[in-house]
């Protein structure tokens, strides 16, 4: 007991720990990066502070799920209710569309309709990250039991109590676990979007990729991957928290 | 008065029930009784609109249940079922207030009134109130099923197998507790059962289906002496019906005075209160014919014996 407890502290804490620090104090790794940057090139990315590129990375992510879950999440609620139910494979293959197309070539498409800058990337991310939602949305809406929905009918609720006090609590521990997936998938993907120039820390590895400079590469890589450790062990919690009432 | 009238539903090519026609009288117990599939569980959810009728009306107390929206009738109607389908997200106190939260009753009201379910069914408030259902035994939360369908004072219950999953033991139990609050509630309960011997130990009426038709309806007793031929006659039971007869009556119905029976000194007793199958059993077990009829606090009231039980069904009152 004590030893999970000490393991799973450890699990959440140490990435941000290492997360905070590269944010405010990257600059006293430079000895040790210096190798990797070529001669005379900086080797701490210096042209935006690491705090302003995280805070926009998790701008772009949290925004593009956040309305990726409210879509997902109603499309799956509706396709779940009787009326709705013609409409589930539309709204799956649709879902399904969104995860197939590569995110790139989704920029390539978005960038002449809306332009450049934090838009595209927006909307790649924002597709990217339905099926996943919609899809545990699904799942733990379909395992309540069919007794406890047909007491919560029995007992006079309206479909709306119905699916507000006992269906969706029912099935939010596994609605989060599809927006956890999708959260972590979109960090990663997130960085594609420096390439239409939406602000975040693809910009970092960009630059670097572009100048040979493996220390930029290392430092973007580094801070992208601890931002979706911490977030996943975060929304862990919760889940198991919910899970335990 | 619960009125079915020409009830009929029909699924596809299928007839689950079939212009079945039953009365209910206000404060009794009727079981609908007959073999997997003949309609029962139908019949019941179309007492509470979870299925609409194909045809024909119910009438609570003369009401046509349709007059209402199916929630605020299924609110009025208690329910319980098998799987019990207790809500595993939600402590037991909250269970048991789902409907008086639906009618908007007071903080004060409802917590009194979980207090007052949770004592009438013999389970401390402070032991379970705040437990989730996971944690209950089988017949703890059977018991809790039956407390939340109480809620909110219904006049009518409906129960589907409520006991089926339960051991014997427990199941008997509960049996007695049901009968217990219902008698002292004086609410009317309609119980679908595949068991017969629980309908005859708790039900008023007894209704018998079989596939989708209501064969024959009366008292325990009237089904038990005279069982339509074919399938209740099956269902009643050849050789048990005598026992099953013997187990709805009570030994103070046949106790007579010492004096008039040839008996010896200490004669093994009986209570008042046992049924006549029991205190058959125990002139079997001591190998007597007669046996001593004692009251609940020991005081002798005569004797009953073996011929009076052998002869009972002749001298029926
Ligand atoms: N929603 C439904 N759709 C189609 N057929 C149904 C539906 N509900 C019940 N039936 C059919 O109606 C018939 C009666 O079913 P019902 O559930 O009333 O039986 P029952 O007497 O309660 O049986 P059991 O003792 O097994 O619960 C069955 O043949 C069943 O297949
Ligand atoms: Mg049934």
């Amino acid at each position: 007991m004590m030893r999970s407890l000490a393991v799973t502290w450890v699990g959440t804490l140490a990435p941000l720990a290492c997360l905070l620090y590269l944010a405010v104090a990257a600059s006293t790794l430079e000895p040790l990066l210096m190798p990797l940057a070529p001669e005379g090139a900086p080797t701490i990315y210096a042209r935006d502070s690491f705090i302003n590129l995280i805070g926009w990375h998790l701008m772009l992510v949290f925004i593009a799920i956040a309305s990726a879950s409210i879509i997902a999440i109603s499309a799956a609620i509706l396709v779940s209710r009787p009326a709705g139910r013609d409409f589930l494979p539309l709204a799956r293959s649709l879902a399904n569309l969104g995860q197939t197309l590569p995110p790139v070539a989704v920029l390539a498409l978005a960038v002449p309709a809306v332009g450049f800058g934090a838009w595209p990337t927006l909307i790649a991310l924002f597709l990217y990250g339905l099926l996943p939602i919609f899809e545990n949305t699904l799942a733990g809406l379909s395992q309540v039991s069919a007794e406890v929905k047909e007491a919560a009918r029995g007992l006079g609720m309206s479909p709306l109590q119905r699916l507000w006090q006992v269906e969706l609590p029912l099935a939010l521990p596994v609605i989060i676990t599809g927006v956890r997936l999708s959260i972590i998938i979109s960090v990663g993907t997130a960085t594609i979007g420096s390439t239409v120039a939406a602000k975040g820390l693809g910009e970092v590895i960009i630059a670097g990729l572009l100048t040979d400079n493996l220390a930029f590469v290392l430092q973007g890589g580094i801070i992208v991957a601890l931002m979706a450790m911490v977030l996943d062990a975060l929304l862990r919690k919760v889940e198991q928290k919910i899970r335990r009432t | 008065m619960i009125e079915l009238k020409q009830l009929t539903r029909v699924f596809g090519e299928r007839t689950a029930v079939d212009q079945l026609n039953l009365t209910v009288n206000s404060g009794e117990i009727c079981a609908l009784i007959g073999t997997s599939g003949c309609g029962k569980s139908t019949t019941l959810k179309m007492i509470n609109r979870l299925i609409e009728p194909t045809s024909g009306t119910v009438l609570i107390n003369g009401e046509d249940i349709r007059d209402q929206s199916p929630e605020l009738l299924r609110r009025r109607i208690g329910y319980a079922i098998q799987g019990v389908g207790l809500f595993p997200h939600r402590s037991v106190y909250d269970n048991i207030a789902t409907v008086p939260r639906l009618l908007n009753w007071s903080r004060q009201e409802i917590d009194a009134r979980v207090r007052e379910l949770l004592e009438l069914l013999k389970m401390p408030f402070e032991t379970f109130a705040h437990q989730y259902p996971h944690r209950l035994s089988g017949g703890e939360q059977q018991r809790i099923g039956v407390a939340r369908a109480l809620a909110a004072r219904p006049e009518l219950l409906l129960m589907d197998e409520p006991f089926g999953a339960l051991d014997p033991l427990t199941r008997e139990r509960l049996q007695g507790e049901l009968k217990q609050i219902q008698r002292m509630l004086g609410i009317t309960v309609i119980l679908v059962t595949h068991d017969m011997e629980e309908a005859i130990r708790l039900a008023d009426q007894v209704a018998v289906m079989d596939a989708g038709r209501l064969l024959q309806s009366g008292t325990p007793q009237a089904l038990l002496r005279n069982p339509r031929e074919g399938f209740v006659s099956q269902l009643v039971g050849g050789e048990d019906r005598a026992l099953r007869l013997l187990a709805l009556r009570r030994v103070d119905e046949l106790v007579q005075p010492l004096d008039q029976l040839s008996f010896e000194a200490e004669l093994p007793t009986v209570s008042s209160g046992m049924s006549l199958r029991d205190a058959l059993a125990r002139h079997l077990w001591y190998g007597q014919n007669c046996l001593r009829v004692v009251d609940d606090a020991g005081n002798t009231l005569g004797g009953i014996s073996l011929d009076a039980i052998l002869n009972a069904e002749d001298q029926r009152p």
